[in-house]
Formats: structure tokens, sequence, C-alpha cells
């Protein structure tokens, strides 16, 4: 298995770089990203996950390098927040972010579904427990059938037997092509849903290693 | 026309949001109502003046409540940084901006035909049959403010400055929609039709929706 794409990479950060102040959150990263790939980053609290996952999603100004990826390319981001609009229930925020893509109510209920949140489709998210709020803003980042999926602790406050779930939908999406991009700070955890693993380390990304998919741990 | 669809969508999202949490037009309305009951006590009982100062009274308030309602409105979208997950969403992004005027329009046109209403009894204004003609024009001019305010919503809201940027720079760009809706209003209330100053609200409306459609992708983003 290569550790880089053997294709033409669908997106391409190239000596990226982000600086809060004099706090370095991304120093000249390098990272491509082929047609399903399954991408790991891990790292500790401040190592600068959520500003590699922004810039990949393309959610943050770069002050240096480029981020290199086609108009077309779709793609969609959950953050340490959901995404999600509070006053909506469940149904109406997944019905709401797939209308602009296109996807009918059919597929969005079949979504609901796969994610175990048919029987919470008509409570407003304010109303929600941390976790299914979770998947809800899961289920609403799929719900615009990006190309890339870029995920920052997916499995934050969700029980076990819902990210089992959760890794199903996402290994599924990911053997029909779609592009996932997951940080964590369990390595461990990335395993089931990733090819390669890179540590991140103040900013830095270190050269990827590759994830034992089968044994529930990273080699 | 997918633009059109997914504005009419995102509209719908903030006034079903606004009906259930109640907030920021029933503070809007009060404001208002409180600020006609301040005026009508500060003027005392003459009639004369307190029909004088209706429009230009109604105009302020409503100037006020739009930097509320835009306010409010922005803020719901940014809570959970739905606003990024939208912006990624959708096909064109500038659907958020016209999404966002039609609703501020429903709800600042409800908001200014209730204090139309409450003038009336408050401050004893008599329009005659000349009320009817306050609807376009409110409708006019609503849409104008909620142009603007899309607008500069979208460029301040996300800076921790917001509280002291937005009013700063909403409140002077509603200056030209505060004098011709004035100047309309007070045609009306004389037995006049304010037609020409109705036509400068309306001239008014196209070009900020215009500058608004234009600017708001470059202006406006994720990033």
């Amino acid at each position: 298995m290569s550790l880089v794409p053997s294709q033409a990479p669908l997106l391409e950060l190239s000596r990226a770089t982000k600086l809060f102040g004099a706090t370095v959150a991304m120093w000249r990263v390098d990272l491509q990203l082929g047609r399903g790939d399954g991408v790991g980053i891990v790292g500790g609290n401040g190592s600068g996950k959520t500003t590699l996952l922004r810039a990949v999603a393309g959610a943050l100004e770069l002050d240096a390098g480029h981020r290199n990826a086609a108009a077309s390319l779709r793609t969609a981001l959950l953050g340490h927040r959901t995404g999600l609009l509070d006053d909506l229930t469940v149904g109406e925020n997944v019905r709401l972010f797939a209308r602009g893509r296109g996807v009918g109510p059919r597929e969005t209920t079949s979504l609901l579904a796969r994610f175990r949140l048919d029987h919470v489709e008509h409570a407003r998210v304010s109303s929600l427990s941390a976790g299914t709020r979770r998947r809800a803003g899961l289920a609403r980042a799929m719900a615009t059938s990006p190309d890339v999926l870029v995920l920052d602790e997916p499995f934050a406050s969700v029980d076990a037997g819902h990210a089992a779930a959760i890794t199903v939908v996402l290994t599924e999406w990911r053997a029909r092509g779609g592009t996932l991009v997951v940080a964590a700070h369990d390595a461990d955890a990335l395993a089931p849903l990733c090819d390669r693993v890179h540590w991140l380390t103040a900013g830095r990304l270190l050269a990827p290693v590759v994830a034992a998919r089968t044994a529930g741990g990273v080699s | 026309m997918a633009l059109l669809g997914d504005a009419v969508a995102l509209a719908r999202k903030d006034v079903v949001a606004e009906i259930r949490a109640r907030d920021a037009l029933p503070a809007a309305a009060t404001l208002g109502a409180t600020g006609l009951v301040l005026v009508a006590l500060a003027v005392g009982p003459d009639v004369g003046r307190m029909r004088l100062l209706a429009p230009a009274l109604v105009g302020v308030v409503l100037a006020f409540a739009t930097v509320t309602l835009a306010d409010r409105l922005d803020s719901i979208d940014r809570a959970d940084d739905a606003l990024v997950a939208l912006w990624f969403a959708l096909d064109d992004p500038r659907a958020i901006f016209a999404g966002r005027v039609i609703s501020l329009s429903a709800s600042l046109t409800t908001l200014e035909l209730g204090l139309w209403l409450a003038a009336a009894t408050l401050l004893d204004l008599r329009p005659g049959a000349g009320a009817l003609l306050l609807v376009p024009l409110a409708v006019a001019s609503s849409v104008s403010r909620a142009a603007v305010a899309a607008l500069v919503t979208s460029l301040v809201g996300g800076s921790p400055h917001r509280a002291l940027l937005a009013p700063a720079l909403l409140l002077p760009m509603l200056v030209p929609t505060l004098l011709a809706g004035v100047q309309a209003a007070s045609a009306v209330l004389a037995g006049g039709q304010g037609v020409q100053w109705t036509a400068v609200l309306v001239a008014e409306s196209l070009l900020f929706l215009g500058v608004g459609l234009i600017t708001y992708g470059e202006a406006a983003g994720p990033a």
C-alpha cells in the first residue's frame, strides 16, 4: 500500500502555513489526497489538528503556501462544532443541507436511519445529547454528498455502539470513492477508517505510517 | 433558479427559527412600542407635533430594530458553525445573502406595519385612505434595510468586536433609506402619495441588492 496517492491528487496542501500571533498552528504542511483515500491525523491538544483540518476543507486563509483543489470539489467539514441550527429539528437540518446538493427526501431518511437518528428526526437539535448531536452533525455533513469529508474527533461523546455504526457508514462511503480525512487523539480509533495516519506535533505533519485496519491498531 | 430556490429555503429556515424562539421580533416590537409611548409622553397632547414626528420616529426605531434583527439571525447561523457548513453545502453561497434579505424583509415589513398601527393609535394619526400606501412603502424600505443589513452583518459577524462594529457601520448606511422613508411617509400622512420617494426607496433596494449579490462571495466566506 502506497503512502501517497498513485493518481493525480484530488486535493493538495503545499507548504501550508498558519500562524496565530506568535503561535505556529501549522508549519509548511504538505499533504496530498486522492479519491478514496482515508487519512488520519493524530496529535495532542494544541498540536494543530483543527487548523490543519480547516485548511484541508478550505475554511482557513493560509498565511503561506497553497491549497490546490478543483473548483467543483465538494468538501464537508465536521469540526468541534456540528454546523447544525439549534432551532430546527434534526430532519429539518439534514434536509436543508441536502437540498443544496439535490439529495432527495428518500436518501436523507435513509441517512438518518443509518446514523440511528430516525427516532429523533422531529426533535430540535437544542434538545439533543452531545453524542446524538455529534451523529446528527455527521449526517448533516454526509447529506451534502461531498467528495472529501473532513472530520474532527467524530467519535467524541459517542458511545461504543454508535461509534461502530458510524465506522460502518464511513467505511462503506469510502469504498464508493469518498475521501476521508479524520483527526483524533487516539490512533487506534482511526485504524478502521484510514489507510495512513500522520502524527502532528506543534503544527508539523510527520511522515505517515500505514494503518493496520484489521488489527485494531496502527503499525 | 437554484440560487432563488436555496434562498427561499434559507429564508424559511430563518422564519421558522424566529417563530420557535420568539426572540428578536418581539424584542424589536417592544422597543418600538416603548419608543412611541415615550415620545407621546414627551411631546404631550400636541397632536400636530406628534403627527409631524411620527414618520421620523418610526424610521429611527426601524433602523435600530434592523440592527437587532440582523444581528440575531446572523448569530443563529454562527452559533454552531452552521454558516460555514452552509457555505460548503450550497452551489452558490450568495443564496445565504439572498435568503437573509428575504427573511429580514419579511420581519421588517411586519414590524413596520405593526409600528404604523401602534403609531396611529398612540399618536392619533389619521392617514385615511392613504394608509394602504404605507404597505408598498413598508415593503420597499424593508428590502432596502434588509439588503444593507445582510451585507454588513456578513462582513462583521465573525469579528470579536461585532457588538461595536455592526451598529457603527450599519446605522450610517441606513441613513439614505431613513431619509427617503421619512419623506415618503410624511407625504402619505399629509394626504399625498409619496410616489417619488417610494421610487427612491425601490431604487435604493435594487442598488443594495445588486451590490450584495455581486460582492457577497468575495467579501464574506468561510475562510
